[in-house]
């Protein structure tokens, strides 16, 4: 922002002056929540910038800057920094104009409805693979159960042959492209002519 | 009187093959920058010279080479935008342009290396090199800007050559709360975090000097943000 637009005691979207700073973070249109912090501008009296961070306003580290000077920073005040282990409920640093992006309290709304839009879309996401999950789930149940009742059967017409009968599970594209559970199964010959007598044998039977 | 750094340089640029009062060539890019000249044109390298001086301790030697620009015609007669063969060269403009390049080299006084004689390449041993552009002042501003930095990485020498072989591993590291000059840091560099020295700060950034364990000689520094320096836990 420019040193003209800044008020005292009104709280802005900084970038921390320790942290990187870059075109993205800088413009108030693409900067997101966690590039900058929520602090308070102390006073419109101008700084010899320095990268330095105290718990006291005080600091002698924050001198006051030489008529002229072009490298200025603004005394500003964060709660976003606290540290209850060690006593520091709020940190003191010097922030340039150009790393002051906007007030804090025009981009929150903003931030607020990227953060809903985004929820939205994201909850909408979680249903949409829960319900494939559920699909899949279903898909996966019904081949099992047609691969057991399958078993069953086969078991009754060529008894403790079955073992030698193999039930493969795989994940085929039907027609209509979805990825869906597919059962195989596997027969050896001997088994397989058994079987084919059998059938015989009960053809005749019929017959 | 030339100083030794300029007589070597002068004499390597003759010996070795590098371009010379007269050398030319066909091109649409201006010689030795990424600017494309409007037509295919013939570029001629059409004066030379070299000035010095000295500042903190380091020579710098500027060269200034001045190119005539003429545009190629085809056979047609007129100027061509793209890269034609020699075959389809029909004349080249009586028009000429000029424009200038100013580079510098820079080594540092009273080094071992003072006693080479013959420079095998231009750029051999100098401590930078480069900084191109259209007028001598700027070349020897950007220089200058760079020299600020390594006088400081030359007076803290000895002691970044102690903290040199020093150790940290990311797992056990921290960014500083704050970062004071003459602060000894670590910070990534060639693989690993290295130990150095803060010499002095940029506003936003902090410059920091350094020399690898196997290279005492070549003076390194690096300008970082605070996220990018560690200290212990």
């Amino acid at each position: 922002m420019k040193s003209q637009e800044l008020k005292a005691g009104v709280e802005y979207a900084i970038i921390p002056a320790w942290d990187y700073s870059s075109k993205e973070k800088k413009d108030p249109e693409t900067v997101e929540r966690r590039y900058v912090s929520k602090a308070e501008l102390v006073s419109l009296d101008k700084y010899e910038y320095k990268v330095f961070r105290s718990e006291h306003a005080t600091s002698s580290n924050f001198n006051p800057a030489p008529k002229g000077s072009r490298s200025i920073g603004y005394l500003v005040k964060s709660a976003d920094f606290a540290d209850t282990s060690r006593g520091i409920n709020e940190i003191y640093w010097l922030a340039r104009p150009q790393d002051i992006v906007a007030e804090y309290a025009t981009l929150e709304p903003k931030w607020a409805q990227r953060e809903l839009q985004e929820k939205i879309e994201s909850e909408k996401r979680e249903a949409e693979r829960l319900e494939y999950e559920r699909k899949q789930k279903e898909a996966q149940d019904y081949v099992n159960r047609v691969s057991e009742s399958m078993r069953d059967s086969l078991k009754a017409i060529i008894g403790d042959r079955i073992n030698a009968v193999r039930i493969d599970t795989h994940n085929r594209r039907d027609a209509n492209g979805n990825y869906l559970p597919t059962a195989e199964i596997t027969l050896d010959l001997k088994t397989m002519g058994f079987l084919i007598e059998k059938v015989l044998e009960a053809k005749d039977l019929v017959g | 009187m030339s100083s030794l750094y300029l007589t070597r340089l002068k004499d390597c640029y003759d010996r070795h093959r590098y371009t010379t009062v007269g050398w030319t060539s066909d091109s649409y890019w201006q010689q030795g920058t990424r600017t494309r000249l409007p037509y295919y044109s013939r570029q001629t390298l059409v004066e030379r010279n070299f000035t010095e001086q000295e500042y903190k301790g380091f020579q710098i030697v500027t060269l200034h080479n001045r190119y005539e620009i003429r545009a190629i015609n085809d056979l047609s007669g007129k100027p061509s935008v793209d890269h034609i063969s020699d075959d389809e060269i029909g004349s080249v403009s009586d028009q000429a342009e000029f424009f200038d390049q100013y580079g510098s080299y820079v080594w540092e006084i009273g080094t071992d290396f003072d006693s080479v004689a013959n420079l095998n390449w231009a750029t051999q041993n100098c401590v930078a090199c480069g900084f191109t552009d259209k007028t001598e002042a700027r070349s020897v501003k950007k220089a200058q800007k760079k020299l600020d930095h390594l006088a400081l990485v030359k007076l803290a020498k000895d002691d970044l050559i102690k903290i040199a072989d020093e150790r940290l591993y990311i797992n056990n590291a921290e960014n500083p709360f704050n970062v004071q000059i003459d602060d000894e840091l670590f910070f990534r560099a060639f693989g690993r975090l290295r130990k150095g020295k803060v010499l002095a700060t940029t506003g936003s950034r902090f410059v920091i000097g350094y020399v690898t364990p196997s290279n005492h000689t070549e003076l390194k520094y690096k300008t970082l943000n605070q996220v990018d320096l560690w200290k212990p836990l």
